[in-house]
């Protein structure tokens, strides 16, 4: 992403205020979100994949908790 | 016991005998408290671990410990002992930072329920310890307080973000400590500067009266000299809690006892494979193999095994927390960014571009990693990795997503499922630089990891190195 369009993006969609230059400045960092977003892009999702199962907090998970 | 004390070495013992002297006033808590506040005096300059030291309150709270001691109630083994917290954990009457500009100087009203619960076992509140801002990097550079030192080297990082804490605990001007970990801020940064550092389950600490980073990836954990120190904080302060909505109901059991028996038959579960391994530092991968060997000689059967998701479950980690910890700082962001540091701002300005359905993928990796890794657990009873595959760089000021993403690498995919781990010294580099093994289990078994990072530690010397500036 250029750096025009992320002030465009960042004004008009987030309606992020960015200083002189740092548009410029985030397209690297941009760069490096877009591999972890590569990373779990390639992963196959279940249906039964429930993104609100947070961890070890749920009664329903404690119930399958391998004994120890 | 009274008067001065004429040497350090208090200032080095364990959690249980520090405690035991002081029961059987072989040493006061108030001699404790002024050696480890001359200490502090001489030292913190060159390390930078304290940024706010509480020496009236520690005195007030040390002469009521040495009056109850004097009148036959000792509380536990942390009666007296000295502690400090993290500097986005509320001590009441001192102020809470983050080691940010944006936070001010308001003073927190009351205790973080971690803090209030080791007050009530007589622990004895030093101070306040450096961390990165907001708990969002692993360098421990702050714009606001500069940077915390490794004390085996102080032109290197200790890491981050609890890097006051273990160069706090490692230097000798506290006993232990707590720190955070959302994606490996408490177990890196314990690896970085050779002591011991704890994570427990997520859910079994409370984060009421912490500053809040992830939601749902941060846990509060302990730091100690020794595998037992680690044990006795987490003892203490893990439980329910209703004022944390993700606190757990599950019942603590009592990990201290059977902590040194036996290991022979534990199954452990060696973690191989390309992302393991393709930015493992030689050093510490040699380092790394000699731990797994004197385990095998203690008689815990090890196997090689692969996490196919390492990879998506780091991203997935990384992605879950600047995501929330974007939406923490929503209003800030927008009204007044340039109060962060320039890493942090640019850090939560990139989350600003995570869409929805990025964050929701996130998230569902995490249940397909918690299926992976439960599984593995079925076979072995432990998983371990080097700490981090990363020895600790010279400070240069800046923390990147890239540079997250070398340092944090073995740590952050067992955050987001949870899981509870534990770093322990296990050797040096070339350079002096300590390295550290971790030991991960199976959810609310801490125990299990508890129990083999003490025998290990007791197979090891290097738990015994002191820093040489630190004596």
């Amino acid at each position: 992403m250029d750096s025009a369009l992320i002030q465009t993006v960042a004004r008009e969609f987030l309606r992020l205020p960015l200083a002189d230059g740092e548009a410029a400045s985030l397209a690297e960092a941009l760069v490096g979100l877009q591999q972890l977003i590569q990373a779990i892009e390639t992963v196959q999702l279940p249906y039964s994949a429930d993104p609100f199962i947070t961890p070890r907090s749920s009664d329903e998970w404690l119930e399958t908790c391998p004994e120890q | 016991m009274s008067g001065a004390i004429s040497t350090s070495e208090p200032a080095w013992l364990d959690l249980t005998t520090a405690s035991e002297l002081i029961a059987r006033r072989e040493l006061t808590a108030t001699q404790l408290v002024e050696l480890m506040l001359a200490r502090i005096e001489r030292l913190n300059p060159q390390v930078n671990a304290f940024v706010t030291v509480l020496a009236e309150a520690a005195r007030a709270q040390a002469s009521a410990v040495d009056t109850e001691i004097a009148r036959g109630r000792w509380r536990g083994p942390l009666h007296g002992v000295t502690l400090a917290v993290k500097d986005i954990i509320d001590v009441a009457g001192a102020p809470t930072t983050g080691g940010s500009r944006t936070l001010g100087r308001s003073i927190a009203p009351r205790d973080a329920t971690c803090v209030a619960r080791l007050r009530a076992a007589g622990a004895i509140i030093l101070g306040k310890l450096h961390t990165h801002e907001l708990a969002g990097g692993v360098t421990s550079e702050s714009e606001l307080y500069g940077r915390a030192r490794n004390p085996w080297n102080t032109d290197y990082i200790p890491g981050g973000s609890s890097g006051g804490s273990a160069v706090a605990t490692a230097a000798g001007l506290a006993h232990g400590a707590l720190g955070t970990d959302t994606g490996g801020s408490v177990r890196m940064p314990a690896a970085f500067c050779g002591v011991a550092g704890l994570k427990g389950t997520f859910g079994r600490v409370s984060r009421s009266g912490v500053l809040t980073r992830s939601w749902t990836m941060d846990h509060v954990g302990s730091l100690g000299r020794r595998v037992c120190d680690t044990a006795l904080l987490f003892q203490e302060v893990a439980g329910h809690d209703p004022r944390d909505s993700y606190s757990s109901r599950r019942k603590v059991p009592n990990i201290i006892d059977g902590l040194s028996e036996n290991i022979r038959g534990l199954r452990a579960g060696v973690l191989t494979g390309a992302f393991f391994e393709s930015e493992l530092d030689p050093q510490i991968g040699e380092v790394f193999e000699r731990a797994v060997q004197t385990l095998g000689t203690m008689g815990v059967k090890t196997k090689a095994v692969t996490f196919d998701l390492a990879d998506a479950s780091y991203a997935a980690g990384t992605i879950i927390t600047i995501a929330e910890a974007a939406s923490t700082q929503d209003e800030v962001i927008r009204t007044r960014p340039e109060e962060f540091g320039a890493d942090i701002r640019k850090q939560l300005q990139t989350a600003e571009f995570i869409s929805a359905r990025q964050y929701l993928r996130a998230l569902r990796i995490r249940f397909l990693v918690q299926q992976e890794l439960e599984g593995l657990l079925r076979e072995v009873d432990v998983l371990l990795t080097p700490s981090s595959p990363a020895l600790p760089t010279r400070s240069d000021g800046k923390t990147t997503l890239e540079r997250l993403a070398r340092f944090a690498r073995n740590t952050r995919p067992f955050s987001v499922p949870g899981l509870p781990a534990l770093s322990v010294p296990a050797g040096f580099s070339a350079e002096g630089l300590p390295i550290g093994l971790q030991i991960i289990g199976r959810p609310f078994d801490e125990k299990t990891i508890l129990h083999v990072g003490h025998a290990y530690e007791r197979a090891s010397p290097w738990h015994t190195r002191t820093p040489p500036l630190a004596n």
